[in-house]
């Protein structure tokens, strides 16, 4: 295989892999790993008739999955435990709040981290909470704690001293250096309760962050697995009367309705995700740097085409900081290797 | 001040075997494994029956095992429970006093 | 990228690699062994440079594939071989998760199987390697693989890394040249030689074997044996067991069959003769 692409096919139309040779599968398998997409193939996969060896080493992705579930909710009761006392009602993100509320985009996904949502008037008071119950800074040096507090989107993230999980809380899904400001209080007003003081976003605000999340957070690495949320989560949406104008709606008050177009492109292009023109807007050439972009790794695995990859990584920085601040990052960084 | 009540949900959602006068547990929801030694496993059984307080609970266990009910007693159990806390085993159930 | 595909017992291979040589000596050294179950290889491992100009450039060996672990520190290209080893380690010890992995060698005689956990350094390998020469079927020199459906030890009889004196010790013993790979020099482990086991532990790598009896070896000092508590065996079995945790329940019931049914032992041993002896009086005990 050259590219990813064959992946991108196999979620999008599991019959494509019907046709695979030998070879074809231990790519496949290889760049599903490296993705970190082999969970979610996995179930797609799960009632198509495959070769033994195949079948056996899917059932372990998935079992796999299974246990990264069991953890994931474990922190998401733990974190519950911590807060509740302190009154604070965390709204749940991507992974977590995929499996807690049972969403498609969960079914065999990698969950890492566990992100939360918190009102910025709260977040004093769920660090104590969070520190109280075990937490510890990963970052204690003084810059790299000033840098979160004046100007990421979220805590230094914390470490539990004896499970060794991390949360990150958020009080908004995008650096406040980022050049488009999201409405935090609207996506905390909007949010729905799936357990007594749990909650998640509503529907079109998750598509909204999925996005954020895609394009304006980090270098596109992980773009396949993260498009796949996106893809998964409007099939099901889609179905609700008014979605469509409610995601239209809930991306221009975020100031994110061209990057929604642009992803809604990528999905359609990527995994044939239905969307409506009118939204997704006209396909552009830049589409293809992008495509290509999250295609590129080879059948070992390896990521491809640097070039095209280094492009992306100035481009992450860009968008999330000012350049004279870009270099004050930098500078700062490189004085501490 | 409001005191504590504690409570757990044991061996429900447990598998456990006793071994060398422990109790080795396997608890799904966290997918991790215990050693317990006494008094922790009765301290869990006492909790799953009602909420209770350190101070009653620490009776209650006085009571059981036959020992006497002094604050060294009331120490072992308040550091046993921050044990069963953190470890996921108990949870807190009412005000906090702070 | 040079291949080439391989199948140790439940584990099918691929393995890459930038540079031709490090293959041609993985070929021979795994002469003999099947190739994957219907040509489809399900685990990658792979090596190369860690920056593209060092495939030449003062050539540097970094490990990788499906499974990778953060700042590993990449090898001299003289140690290729050596990485690709542990390139394939790596897979399983990150990636398995069909059977139990323990830490451990094991070795076969009448159907059952003697377990050797241990730290690198207690000999076990080594013990396991000599006992595959004496009577006994090397089953695994590094992972025991337990199938947690029936209990049973499932062979991976992966080459031998021989380390240090133990490499004179079975270059004395072996008369067939052609089952040593090369022989590594000042390797971060030292000098190092791998040894392919012996065609029966290779003919035989699909006959699973039940486990008997957990000996826990360690190198260096007077002879002695002594039992062992079975929480204590417990907590060694999983701290030496790299998928455990994420195994969940099914192996937790299958390690308490196996703590509560299986005798376990510590012993130390100062020489090999005197190690090999005192597994055999164990085994004696045993009946096997």
């Amino acid at each position: 295989m050259k590219d990813a692409r064959p992946l991108a096919t196999a979620l999008a139309d599991p019959i494509s892999v019907l046709e695979f040779t030998p070879d074809d599968w231990t790519s496949l398998l290889t760049i599903a790993r490296a993705e970190r997409l082999d969970g979610s193939l996995a179930y797609r996969l799960a009632d198509l008739p495959l070769p033994d060896v195949v079948a056996r080493a899917l059932e372990d992705a998935r079992a796999q999955a299974a246990f990264d579930r069991t953890q994931a909710l474990w922190e998401v009761e733990m974190a519950h435990r911590a807060l509740s006392p302190a009154g604070i009602e965390p709204i749940l993100l991507k992974g977590s709040a995929f499996a807690f509320a049972g969403l498609p985009a969960g079914l065999g996904r990698l969950i890492g981290d566990l992100d939360i949502l918190v009102p910025r008037d709260r977040l004093d008071d769920a660090e104590a909470a969070l520190i109280r119950a075990g937490f510890e800074w990963v970052k204690d040096n003084e810059y790299d704690q000033g840098y979160y507090r004046q100007w990421m989107h979220e805590l230094p993230p914390l470490i539990h001293r004896d499970r060794e999980t991390m949360i990150d809380v958020h009080h908004t899904i995008l650096p406040l250096t980022a050049r488009r400001t999201p409405d935090a209080a609207a996506l905390i007003e909007a949010s729905v309760e799936i357990a007594p003081g749990l909650r998640v976003l509503n529907a079109a605000d998750m598509i909204v962050h999925a996005v954020t999340h895609l394009l304006a957070d980090g270098d596109l690495a992980g773009g396949l697995r993260n498009l796949w949320d996106i893809d998964r989560l409007l099939r099901l949406f889609a179905s609700t009367p008014g979605f469509w104008d409610e995601l239209d709606e809930r991306a221009a008050l975020h100031e994110m309705r061209a990057p929604l177009g642009l992803a809604l492109r990528l999905t359609n292009r990527l995994y044939a995700t239905p969307v409506p023109p009118r939204l997704a807007g006209y396909d552009r050439m830049r589409d293809l740097l992008f495509v290509r972009r999250m295609l590129a790794r080879d059948g070992w695995g390896r990521p491809i085409r640097p070039v095209n990859r280094l492009g992306f990584y100035i481009r992450s920085h860009w968008i999330r900081m000012p350049p004279v601040m870009l270099a004050r990052h930098l500078w700062t960084k490189a004085k501490a290797k | 001040m409001t005191a504590r009540l504690y409570r757990a949900d044991y061996p429900q959602h447990c598998r456990t075997h006793a071994i060398d006068g422990m109790t080795l547990v396997f608890h799904r929801p966290s997918g991790t494994t215990h050693f317990l030694s006494a008094p922790a496993p009765e301290m869990l059984i006492l909790l799953s029956e009602a909420p209770m307080s350190a101070a009653v609970l620490c009776q209650r266990l006085c009571e059981q095992l036959d020992l006497p009910q002094d604050d060294e007693a009331l120490y072992v159990v308040e550091a046993r429970l921050d044990e069963l806390i953190a470890s996921g085993l108990v949870r807190v159930q009412g005000l906090d006093p702070h | 990228m040079h291949h080439f595909s391989v199948r140790i017992g439940a584990i099918s291979y691929r393995v890459g690699s930038a540079w031709a040589a490090p293959i041609a000596s993985l070929r021979r050294l795994y002469a003999d062994y099947p190739v994957p179950e219907d040509g489809i290889a399900t685990v990658t491992a792979r090596i190369g440079p860690p920056r593209p100009w060092r495939r030449w450039i003062r050539p540097q060996v970094e490990i990788g594939g499906d499974h990778t672990l953060p700042d590993t520190v990449p090898m001299a290209l003289r140690h290729a071989l050596l990485a690709a080893e542990m390139a394939m380690n790596m897979q399983v010890a990150l990636g398995e998760r069909r059977h139990l992995l323990i830490h451990a060698s094991a070795v076969e005689r009448g159907g059952r199987a003697v377990i050797m956990p241990g730290d690198s350094g207690s000999g076990k390998s080594t013990l396991a390697a000599l006992l595959g020469e004496n009577g006994w079927r090397l089953l695994a020199d590094e992972f025991v693989m337990i199938d947690m459906a029936n209990d049973m030890v499932l062979p991976f009889p992966r080459a031998i890394s021989l380390k240090n004196s133990a490499i004179p010790e079975m270059e004395r013993r072996i008369a067939d040249p052609a089952r040593f790979g090369p022989l590594l020099r000042q390797t971060p482990k030292g000098e190092l030689r791998h040894l392919r086991p012996n065609p029966e532990a290779i003919a035989r790598m699909d006959e699973p074997a039940r486990p008997a009896l957990i000996l826990f070896p360690s190198f260096g000092l007077d002879p002695a044996a002594e039992g062992m508590h079975k929480s204590e065996l417990f907590v060694s079995l999983t701290e030496g067991s790299t998928n455990y945790i994420a195994l969940g329940q099914t192996a937790f019931e299958a390690l308490v069959r196996m703590v509560e049914d299986i005798p376990a032992a510590r012993f130390t041993y100062p020489d090999s003769e005197t190690g090999m002896a005192i597994v055999e009086q164990f085994a004696a005990e045993m009946g096997i």
